[in-house]
Order: C-alpha cells, then sequence, then structure tokens
C-alpha cells in the first residue's frame, strides 16, 4: 500500500505540474461543453441565505451573486483585492461608517427584471430576520441596516469600525430577488416554490433540480458579467462515497471532490484523470473538554492546564501527518487552517517532547505502576476520545494518538459513534476528548472568536464545545478583529495564537490540501480554498476534447 | 359464489395486514424518538451557526415536541395526506417518496421476475439429471451466490461490466447529461437498470432455485406423476407439464417471502449503484436522523412487504386447491 500512495503522490505531482504549465488561453476559448460533477449529496435547499450544505453552497453560488468577491490573495481586510460583482464600484463614508455601493446597471434576475438596491436591502431584512432562521446572520451583527439611495445604489451602515467591514457586508450575503420573495413567510422560505426552483442574477441559471438525481444548470449567455464558458454543469448525485469513484473511472462524470488519500492510488497512472491539490479552509484537532459533562464544574482530568499540556507534548504531530497524508497535509500552528494563519515563524504550537511530557506528568502525581500505566490516588490516568465512526482519517488518527499516549502510560479509550450522534454529543460537551474537523470563514475573526470565545464557552449548545475561556485570549483576539490594517491584525492573531497554544485546550493535528479529481478534457480555473467551485464559470472544455454530451447545449 | 369467497377469504389478511403496518409506523416512531442523534447534524457541526438558528428549525419542524405529541401529530396529518416536510430531503415526504418508489418498484420488480425465471430455470434444468456432477455444479453455485452479500455481488459486476468492459453505466438510473426523449431515453434507462436489477435477481434466483428443485423432487414422487409416467408420458413433458405445475405452488409462496429480502437487499445495493429510490432514501433519511422522512419510508415499504405476502398467500390458495379450504 505505501507504493501505492507514492505512485498515486507522484502522478498527483505531475498533475499539478502538467496544471500549472497549462495554457489557459487557446482552444479552450471557445464556450461549450457539460461539465458532470459527482457529488455526495443533494443541496438541502436553494435559498442561500438556509443553506449549509456543501453541495447546496457549491449550487447556489453559480445561481447568485455577491456584491463583491474576493480577491485570489484572500484578504478581508479593507476592500483591497475584492473584485466588483453586483457592485460596480463603492465608496466609503468620510467616517468610515458606511459604504455606498453602486451596482452594476446591467445585473438583472434570470427571469429578466433588473437588479435592484431594493434587492440589496431586502436581502439584508431577509438575513437579519430571526424568522428567517439564516445560519449565518449573526455575522451581520456589525451591519446596523442597509438603506436605499436610488435604485441603483444601496447603503450599508455600520455600528462601529472594524477592519473586516467590506468583508461582513459583502462575503455572508448573496443578494436575493425581492420580486419573487417578498410576499413569502420569512419561516417558510424552505418550503417555498423558490427553494426548488430558484431564480438568480448569477453566470449559471436554474434548470432543473430531480431529488437524489442532479441539479442542472445552464449558462447565462447574457449575463452581465459575461458568459459561463460551460454550457452546463449537472450535480449528479452519487450518496455513495464509491459510486462517485466508479463514475469518475467509468466516465460517467467529470468531476470528484474531496479525493481520500486511500483513493487516489485508483486514479495514479491514468492520463485521462488529473487529480488536483488545493489549499482549503478545513483542519482537524483533538479537543479536550474542558468542563465536566457540559457544567460549570472543571474537568476531573483537563481541567488542569498543566496535563493538557502534557499531553500535547506527548503527540507527535509531524510523523502523525506524513503517516496518514504523506505529503498531502501539514500540522497547523494555531486554531486555523494555514491557509489563513499569521505568516510569522515564530509562531509554534507545543512542540513534540515526550521526555518533557513524562516529567510533566510525574509531577503532576501520575505515576506508572508495574504495568506501566499512570495512575494518581489508585485512579488511572484514563479517558474516552470520541470519533464519528466512518471518518476513515479520524479512526486512524485515534488509533495513532492511543498508541502514543499508551507510551507515556495514558489509556486512551476510542468510543466510536455514529456522525448524528457524534455531533449531539460535542454539542452538549458530553465526552472527555474528541477529534474534531471544522471548515472555517477566510477570516480567524469569526470562527476563532465563536469556537473558542468566552461568550460561547458555558451557553447551552455554544459553539465554543471546549469550554475553554480565558480574558486575555478575548481581549486580543477582539482587538485582532477591530485592527485597522493587516499588519496589526496579523501581529494581534499571532499573540493571541500563543495565548491559546500554551493553554492548549486542543492540539492542532492536521491541515490536509483537499484534492479534486477532474478528467483530463476539462480546464479548470483557479482552485480557491473558499470552494473549489468558486470560479467555476470560467472552467471550459477544449472544443477539440468535446464528447457528445458536451454538444447538448442548455444554455439560453 | 367462488370469487366471493375468494374476496373474503383476501379481505381478512388484507386487514391484519393495515394493523401490522399501523403497528410499524408507531414502534417505528417511537424508536426514532429514542435513537441517539442530532437531525441537525449537518447544520449543527458548524460552529458558526448559531444556537438561536438551530432552536428556530427544531420548533418549526417539531423536533423539540415530546413523543406523545409526536405520535399524535403524526397520525393527525397522515389521515389528511400529509406526511410531514423533511429537513435531509428539502421537500414534503409525501413527494420524496412520490418520487422515489417507482424506483424502486421498477428496480424490485424486474429483478423479482428475472430472479424467478432464471430460478425456476435453473431447477428445472438440474432437475432433468438429480445427484450429476452438473447439478453437484450448479447446486454449489447457487449457494455460494446467495451466501454472497450483495455489495460485493454489485462491486463485481461494476468491476466487470462498467469499468473493464466499459458495456454498461456504474450508476444511477438515467445519463446525467441525458436529454433525449422516447426510444432513446428508455434504452438509456434500461441500461442502467441491468446491473443493480442483476445483483437482486441473482440473490433470488439462488434461493428460488433451491427451493424449486426440491419442490421439483419432491413432485416427482406423486402418485399422480408415477401414473403419468406408467401411461408412458415421456420425461421431459412429466418434468415441465406436470411435476413442474405442482411444484410452482410453493416457489409462488416464496414470492412474498422474497419482497422483505429485497426491500433489504434494495437498501444497499441502491447505496452502491447512486440508484434513486426508496434504499437510498431511506440510508439518508436514517443516517441524517430525520423522523419524517424514515417514517414515510418505512410505511409504504412496510405496506409493500404485507401486501405482497397477502397477495403470495392468495396466489398460492389459487394454484393448490388443498389450501383453499384451509382459515386464512
Amino acid at each position: 500500500m505505501p507504493t501505492m500512495r507514492r505512485r498515486a503522490l507522484t502522478a498527483l505531482a505531475f498533475s499539478l505540474l502538467a496544471s500549472a504549465c497549462a495554457d489557459p488561453s487557446g482552444a479552450s476559448d471557445a464556450a461549450g461543453g457539460t461539465a458532470v460533477i459527482a457529488t455526495p449529496a443533494d443541496p438541502d435547499v436553494l435559498v442561500p441565505a438556509l443553506t449549509t450544505t456543501a453541495t447546496g453552497q457549491a449550487v447556489v453560488q453559480q445561481l447568485f451573486d455577491r456584491l463583491a468577491d474576493l480577491g485570489d490573495d484572500m484578504n478581508t481586510v479593507g476592500d483591497r483585492g475584492f473584485r466588483p460583482r453586483l457592485a460596480r464600484a463603492w465608496t466609503w463614508s468620510a467616517d468610515s461608517l458606511s459604504i455606498a455601493f453602486a451596482l452594476d446597471a446591467r445585473a438583472r434576475w434570470h427571469d429578466g427584471r433588473p437588479v435592484s438596491a431594493s434587492d440589496v436591502r431586502f436581502t439584508f431584512d431577509l438575513y437579519r430576520d430571526s424568522l428567517t432562521g439564516a445560519p449565518f446572520a449573526p455575522l451581520l451583527a456589525n451591519i446596523d441596516s442597509v438603506t436605499v439611495r436610488d435604485s441603483l445604489t444601496a447603503i450599508f451602515w455600520f455600528h462601529e469600525r472594524t477592519s473586516e467591514q467590506f468583508f461582513d457586508a459583502t462575503y455572508q450575503m448573496l443578494i436575493h430577488p425581492q420580486h419573487l420573495l417578498g410576499a413569502v413567510p420569512h419561516d417558510s422560505l424552505r418550503q417555498s416554490p423558490f427553494a426548488r426552483t430558484p431564480v438568480g442574477s448569477g453566470r449559471f441559471r436554474f434548470v432543473a433540480w430531480e431529488p437524489r438525481v442532479k441539479v442542472v444548470l445552464a449558462s447565462d449567455t447574457t449575463n452581465y458579467a459575461g458568459r459561463a464558458k460551460l454550457d452546463r454543469v449537472i450535480f449528479a448525485t452519487s450518496s455513495d462515497a464509491a459510486a462517485g469513484v466508479n463514475r469518475m473511472l467509468a466516465k460517467e462524470a467529470d468531476v470528484l471532490d474531496n479525493v481520500r488519500p486511500e483513493v487516489l492510488a485508483q486514479f495514479a497512472g491514468r492520463s485521462d484523470i488529473r487529480t488536483v491539490p488545493y489549499a482549503a479552509l478545513s483542519f482537524g484537532y483533538l479537543m479536550f473538554s474542558l468542563h465536566d459533562n457540559g457544567t460549570a464544574r472543571p474537568h476531573p482530568l483537563f481541567g488542569d492546564r498543566a496535563l493538557r499540556r502534557a499531553l500535547g507534548l506527548a503527540l507527535d504531530r509531524r510523523s502523525f501527518v506524513r503517516a496518514i497524508f504523506d505529503s498531502m497535509a501539514t500540522v497547523p500552528v494555531g486554531p486555523v487552517p494555514t491557509a489563513i494563519a499569521p505568516k510569522d515563524t515564530s509562531l509554534v504550537q507545543l512542540p513534540f517532547n515526550a521526555a518533557e511530557s513524562d516529567r510533566v506528568l510525574d509531577s503532576l502525581g501520575w505515576a506508572r505502576g508495574a504495568d506501566g500505566m499512570r495512575a494518581r490516588g489508585g485512579k488511572p490516568l484514563a479517558f474516552s476520545l470520541l470519533i464519528p465512526a466512518p471518518v476513515r482519517t479520524r479512526v486512524r488518527y485515534a488509533t495513532l494518538i492511543q498508541a502514543a499516549l499508551k507510551e507515556r502510560g495514558v489509556i486512551v479509550n476510542i468510543e466510536s459513534v455514529e456522525p448524528p450522534v457524534f455531533t449531539e454529543r460535542v454539542t452538549k460537551r458530553a465526552f472527555d476528548a474528541t477529534l474534531y474537523s471544522v471548515a472555517t470563514d477566510p477570516t480567524p475573526s469569526t470562527t476563532v472568536r465563536q469556537s473558542w470565545g468566552s461568550a460561547g464557552a458555558l451557553t447551552a449548545g455554544g459553539s465554543n464545545r471546549s469550554g475553554y475561556a480565558n480574558p486575555a485570549f478575548d481581549a486580543v483576539a477582539d482587538s485582532a478583529a477591530h485592527a485597522s490594517d493587516s499588519d496589526a491584525a496579523r501581529a494581534l492573531w499571532t499573540r493571541a495564537f500563543r495565548i491559546i497554544n500554551d493553554d492548549a485546550p486542543a492540539i492542532w493535528l492536521y491541515d490536509p490540501r483537499q484534492v479534486l479529481a477532474v478528467q483530463a478534457r476539462l480546464q479548470p480555473a483557479r482552485l480557491l480554498p473558499t470552494g473549489w467551485f468558486a470560479r467555476l464559470a470560467d472552467w471550459g472544455i477544449p472544443a477539440g476534447q468535446r464528447l457528445p454530451r458536451d454538444r447538448v447545449s442548455g444554455a439560453k | 359464489m367462488r370469487g366471493m369467497g375468494a374476496a373474503r377469504a383476501l379481505a381478512l389478511p388484507l386487514l391484519r395486514g393495515v394493523l401490522v403496518v399501523l403497528v410499524v409506523a408507531v414502534v417505528s416512531l417511537v424508536l426514532l424518538h429514542l435513537a441517539p442523534g442530532d437531525p441537525l447534524a449537518s447544520s449543527a457541526d458548524d460552529p458558526l451557526v448559531p444556537t438561536e438558528a438551530r432552536a428556530r428549525v427544531r420548533a418549526q419542524m417539531g423536533l423539540d415536541r415530546p413523543l406523545p405529541a409526536k405520535v399524535g401529530a403524526w397520525f393527525a396529518y397522515a389521515a389528511r395526506g400529509d406526511l410531514g416536510f423533511s429537513l435531509s430531503a428539502g421537500m414534503p415526504v409525501a413527494e420524496a417518496v412520490a418520487g422515489a418508489l417507482p424506483y424502486t418498484l421498477r428496480l424490485g420488480g424486474v429483478a423479482l421476475v428475472l430472479g424467478f425465471a432464471l430460478g425456476i430455470a435453473v431447477a428445472l434444468v438440474q432437475a432433468r439429471a438429480p445427484e450429476s456432477r452438473w447439478d453437484r455444479w450448479v447446486g454449489g453455485g447457487a449457494l455460494a451466490l446467495w451466501a454472497l452479500p450483495e455489495f460485493i455481488i454489485a462491486l463485481g459486476l461494476i468491476q466487470l461490466f462498467s469499468l473493464r468492459l466499459g458495456w454498461l453505466p456504474s450508476s444511477g438510473a438515467s445519463d446525467p447529461w441525458s436529454t433525449g426523449g422516447g426510444a432513446i431515453r428508455w434504452t438509456e434507462q434500461l441500461r442502467h437498470l441491468v446491473l443493480p436489477a442483476l445483483t437482486l435477481a441473482l440473490i433470488v434466483a439462488a434461493q428460488v432455485s433451491r427451493h424449486q428443485r426440491v419442490a421439483l423432487r419432491e413432485a416427482g414422487r406423486e402418485p399422480f406423476l408415477r401414473a403419468a409416467r406408467a401411461r408412458g408420458v415421456r420425461e421431459g413433458a412429466l418434468l415441465y407439464r406436470h411435476a413442474g405445475g405442482a411444484a410452482l405452488a410453493p416457489t409462488i409462496a416464496l414470492a412474498g417471502l422474497a419482497l422483505p429480502a429485497l426491500a433489504g437487499g434494495a437498501l444497499i445495493v441502491e447505496q452502491v449503484f447512486a440508484w434513486p429510490g426508496m434504499g437510498t432514501l431511506a440510508f439518508k433519511a436514517l443516517a441524517e436522523r430525520d423522523a419524517q422522512l424514515a417514517l414515510g419510508c418505512v410505511v409504504p415499504m412496510a405496506a409493500v412487504v404485507v401486501g405482497g405476502g397477502v397477495l403470495a398467500d392468495a396466489a398460492h390458495r389459487w394454484l393448490d386447491p388443498r389450501r383453499a379450504t384451509e382459515p386464512s
């Protein structure tokens, strides 16, 4: 198997080189073709304000537009690098507490109606209305209101100046059509016909959704932002992971995301399938519960900072990454994926130091017995490690951690449960320790403060599942989120991450590079960490490499 | 008069069947309520989704109600034809089920017919030369097929016919890119049906062939067959016309028993082949703890299984007059 994986990775390196050298112009310029994307599930709902699943996001981001898109450098501070989308220009007020967005007068909904400033105001009100139940509404908390100056000018008013006001106004919301949704009660959006037959303003328009089979989109040929290069995009559902792989191998699908390391070997050596790695905004860690079963009482083991640090010192995270991902992952330096971590080489997490781990455990009174395992006051040093059963990466990590800690005299009982049970247990904080993985926003400001800030530490169902609370961390993280420029923000985040790394409420384990498998005839555009599908409208198929199915056009 | 008697004989088992389906619904409701797991797992797992948003959806969907209220509400709405809204499918449950059921009936129906035809044919061929090497080899093969899990057969067929030979599609019920209609669409759907139907049919055939072979041997010992042989009826005619007819009744009864196995097999086979039927829907419902959808899947499948059993029993009585007088 290691040989197979090496072969796969060699193929991957070649394909990476090939994709880097590929000429994005040339024969692919002429529009046309169909891309079939194998997805693991149907979208949940096609109202952007409500969708939470990866497939839902992939579809709605083709159909709907933001006011402005993040640039390739992923900057979220100020407005540097943002690319105009529905808004062709914007103006900051003198006090920086409002931004006026001038909409592109050519923008139209797919039913022909013009996109107006009223749609922008309607969208903000929709997201903010608690009846809607928009999952990401709290991320708009700094926006006080949106007003309409004229049919093409929407003004965002903010409560306070922060470095990410522009990001808040543009990244979290896709603009919804008021003329189609204005009459729908906000608590019935999920059940409305629009949720299954949406009308957007994006470069693809909706054609059909056949449940458990496919969602079909077609190029909006007269779109103000330019025609999508592909005629059609089909999201074909393969609820079984192996079925998605088979579809790729049998050339029934053109794109497969989230290719696991064990599957790479199947694509190795095939000239018709390219595997393209890309940085993503997800990472995994070992999280300790700092409180006893969700109560205010400290956890009998992990309430002790020194013990958490000793366990962290015992884990050789680099060798874990090599064993499981080979070269396809790195060890994160803090509570964010590497793509958005401060680029400061002095920022490191606890080192691997087995001798120091032993010394600390001894000093805490956890003495080794005749069997080599540690105990204190007759109680063994043992805890349960909760993992979701079918997630292979975490199952393998659990085994490695169990073995590494056994060498230090610590007993780890792996508790493997179904994903819905896992989520319920983690949400209720009914665990000792768990292997957790999250996808984040492209800025630390949102996820880090929600996942590790004191505010969510002990509230029922709060997002801070470890129960970690440190006022010093909160203060520095808040300052970082309000910093006036990127350099200041970076320095403050570095300080905040040092604090949390020292407290060790979690041990950061892996930041995997995602791999997208693509049939060689497709020419993908740049894959962004915010989602490989972000530039799908710029993907192409050279005219000479099209199949019969590419010649069926659904575009109009 | 015989028609009225038959109707009466069918009515009581049908009534019993309805009762069984209702009990299945209640038991499923209770078990789904007791099962651990968060129905909002996909959103609850995202730390960006706030507690209030999750609580609102929970209230909207009635997930926070106690068990008796859930059971009462489900029956009250179901009586009006409303099976609730599925959070995981993003549509009314009735609509999701109505979309999936035809796929499963198509797959199950073809597999059942094909499986019985194959099974009976194999048994007849075996019965022509009982205890021969051919009989033992075919019998062993059938037993091996019966013992194999569905997904192994499915993966083997995909590997051979889709990935190596490229003759048949590996998954789905139609080509995703297809826009054709009429004969083209029909042919395409037929191609997609072959491998999943064959997977299920092979298992049914293995089961049927073993039963049919035993039934044929027993029928061969019946006095009427000995009499026919004494009258000089040829061995082929004896087997196909006389013994075959007599041995068919217990095999027809087997059709009723094959339905639950077929429904269970469909759950796996539909997953492996990404077939958009009830199995895929039920799998999704259970994986996402979507109780409304799970019930929407369990009740019609229970009705099909119970109904199939009743019909098979009735067919058995009709084919075997000796059973017509037995109480139902």
